[in-house]
């Protein structure tokens, strides 16, 4: 099997295999990224596609091969950070949207999300606000600390830590909800309301 | 209550970790098409470039070609002003020419111009279509003998010399330029004395009142403006510009200047390497102070890296490429790596005469010189095995370069050219590693100027 180096090297020199073998390798760990950023799913291809080209155009500049998981992960975050940056969701979404949710989660809210599947949570992920969903997932799935995100969004570590809470308590409050519609629907099926 | 996100939120990323979605089939299509259009762009563009820069070039070498033989062609061998040139233009029986006859020696042509009083110029235009040159018994060739005198140099038979040359020595400042006038007709007679007139070629005209006046007022201006040392041109109102040909020897110190060196490593500086070229380039002096340069040439750039030795990976890493230390060389010992490149030059440049005294003078030049690479090797010290190559220098690139330059004066024929510079890329060459390398040059081009 190709060691980064090896692969980083042939990649260079214009092996298409290779170019292959990395695309095999990353992309549905990034195209996963990607939907979790953005909810439209041509948008979505769109950044995906983007930030493999981007790939395999700097990766002649990637100076240490072992960095390149982390580095393939940075350029799909980057690449959807700044499809919203591009076309400017963040601040009208953001500014016109009132933050709701729930204060008080129901005791099972853990096993509640162990019952969603990925797919379901990442569409709760993504129906956050732009902005929550940017703080949300850099926190939690890209591990950064709010000064990174503060740095990263151009906002203020305050504003980093009150969207990530309105985000958790939105998520909670949507992921209970559709608990609570999945619930009554059963109920319904079976003849119970 | 209490949440514990962390926990939760632990589990959700488990779980999409654990479900990857993978992305859509046509995609990869996609990015190989888009990846394809960009290598067809960025070729199309590369030629493109190349096309417009060719194309420049090779505009303006045109335009120095046209000026010099349809503008700067038109030497008039005038000895009078403007307004005796228009009824003085010498009209030989071209009818004789036509009919094949031998065309008359020297002498011959005198004494049948008989007394042309209008005489006072022949055109070179007329001279190159009306005369056939081959034919006359010395080909008079059209020459300059300093920026202020055009003149005919020809062969006379049946003299010591050989040689005629239309000149007015010996005028300094202060000189009446009546007396020189006058003096003509006397001078032009003197057998012993090769120097004649080609325009004044019957010895027995007489200059007119008039026309020994107005060309003593034009003397008179040229004396006291610019004079030359030994001679003067009477027509100054008739543009005669200089051709020469310059064969150089550029000797050089070439270094490079290199962004982002820490990308390959600890810092590696390239070394003051000894380069060389020769080239030949044709000088047309648009005026008396600018002149343009245009010629090709031949250069070799030596590029000279000091290796540094990077102990963790066991490579030595350079701006030429990452070679692999398998002979276990110390870091104590010198490794180099050496690229050494060849490249047509085309150059071209304009220069400006700053001062210019007895034999000497002084200008200071600019220009563009487009490089052609013709071959490039890179070589090591250390008999080091190439793991990944590194720069790669253009099929092409351009220069500019700014100099002085000192001329002196030989003889009316040729001059001694020593001229320092500076050159350097227009821009970086190279985009390996994120390092850019734009390599430069100071050095002195040594030379010998042949005029026509």
């Amino acid at each position: 099997m190709d060691t980064n180096k090896s692969l980083i090297d042939r990649i260079v020199n214009g092996d298409n295999g290779a170019q292959e073998l990395l695309y095999k390798m990353f992309s549905a760990q990034m195209y996963t990224v990607c939907l979790r950023y953005i909810n439209d799913k041509e948008d979505a291809n769109d950044a995906f596609q983007n930030g493999f080209l981007k790939i395999f155009d700097k990766i002649k500049d990637l100076r240490n091969p072992d960095a390149l998981p982390g580095w393939i992960k940075s350029i799909f975050v980057n690449e959807c950070i700044n499809f919203y940056k591009k076309w400017q969701k963040i601040n009208s979404i953001y500014v016109n949207h009132k933050a709701e949710g729930i204060d008080n989660l129901p005791s099972n809210y853990s096993s509640i999300i162990d019952k969603l599947s990925a797919k379901e949570i990442i569409k709760h992920i993504n129906n956050l606000p732009p902005q929550y969903k940017l703080v949300f997932n850099l926190y939690v799935f890209e591990d950064l600390k709010h000064k990174e995100i503060a740095k990263k969004l151009e906002i203020s570590v305050g504003t980093s830590k009150s969207n990530l809470h309105d985000a958790r308590r939105i998520l909670s409050e949507k992921v209970t909800k559709m608990k609570e519609y999945k619930g009554l629907k059963l109920n319904i099926n079976k003849g119970q309301v | 209550m209490s949440i514990n996100y962390n926990r939760i939120e632990d589990e959700m990323k488990d779980k999409i970790n654990e479900n990857l979605i993978s992305p859509p089939s046509h995609i990869w299509s996609n990015i190989k098409s888009v990846q394809l259009e960009k290598s067809i762009d960025k070729e199309a563009k590369r030629n493109k470039v190349f096309r417009k820069g060719s194309l420049f070039l090779f505009s303006l070498l045109f335009v120095s070609v046209l000026i010099n033989f349809v503008l700067l062609h038109k030497v008039y061998f005038t000895d009078g002003v403007e307004e005796l040139s228009t009824n003085s233009v010498v009209s030989y029986d071209k009818e004789k020419i036509s009919q094949n006859k031998p065309v008359a020696p020297i002498q011959q042509m005198e004494e049948e111009l008989g007394n042309e009083k209008s005489k006072i110029a022949i055109q070179n235009e007329w001279m190159k279509s009306d005369f056939d040159l081959s034919r006359l018994p010395s080909s008079p060739r059209i020459k300059k003998v300093n920026s202020n005198l055009a003149s005919v140099n020809f062969k006379r038979p049946n003299t010591a010399n050989n040689k005629g040359v239309v000149s007015f020595n010996n005028i300094n400042k202060g000189d009446k330029a009546a007396d020189k006038i006058k003096d003509l007709p006397s001078k032009l007679s003197s057998e012993s004395k090769d120097e004649i007139s080609f325009a004044k070629i019957d010895s027995s005209i007489k200059l007119q009142d008039s026309e020994i006046a107005i060309a003593e007022k034009e003397m008179d201006s040229l004396i006291n403006e610019t004079i030359p040392n030994d001679t003067v041109q009477l027509a100054k109102n008739k543009r005669v510009i200089e051709k020469h040909l310059l064969f150089n020897v550029d000797l050089a110190n070439s270094n490079a200047v290199v962004s982002n060196p820490n990308n390959i490593g600890l810092g590696n500086k390239l070394e003051n390497s000894f380069s060389y070229g020769v080239n030949s380039q044709l000088g047309f002096e648009l005026s008396n102070r600018f002149t343009l340069y245009a010629g090709l040439g031949v250069y070799k750039q030596t590029l000279k890296q000091h290796f540094e030795y990077d102990s963790t990976v066991l490579v030595y890493e350079s701006i030429f490429g990452r070679y692999n230390n398998l002979n276990g060389l110390n870091d104590d010992e010198e490794h180099h790596v050496v690229n050494n490149s060849y490249f047509l030059q085309i150059p071209l440049r304009l220069s400006y005469k700053l001062w210019e005294y007895n034999k000497f003078d002084l200008q200071v030049s600019g220009g563009v010189t487009m490089n052609f690479l013709l071959s490039s090797k890179t070589t090591n010290s250390s008999n080091l095995k190439l793991i990944e190559q590194g720069s790669k220098l253009p099929s092409y690139f351009f220069n500019y370069d700014v100099g002085l330059g000192a001329n002196y004066q030989l003889n009316n024929n040729y001059a001694l050219s020593i001229s320092p510079f500076f050159r350097k890329s227009l821009a970086p060459l190279s985009s390996y590693k994120s390092i850019a390398i734009s390599p430069y040059s100071v050095g002195c081009t040594i030379g010998i100027k042949k005029q026509f």
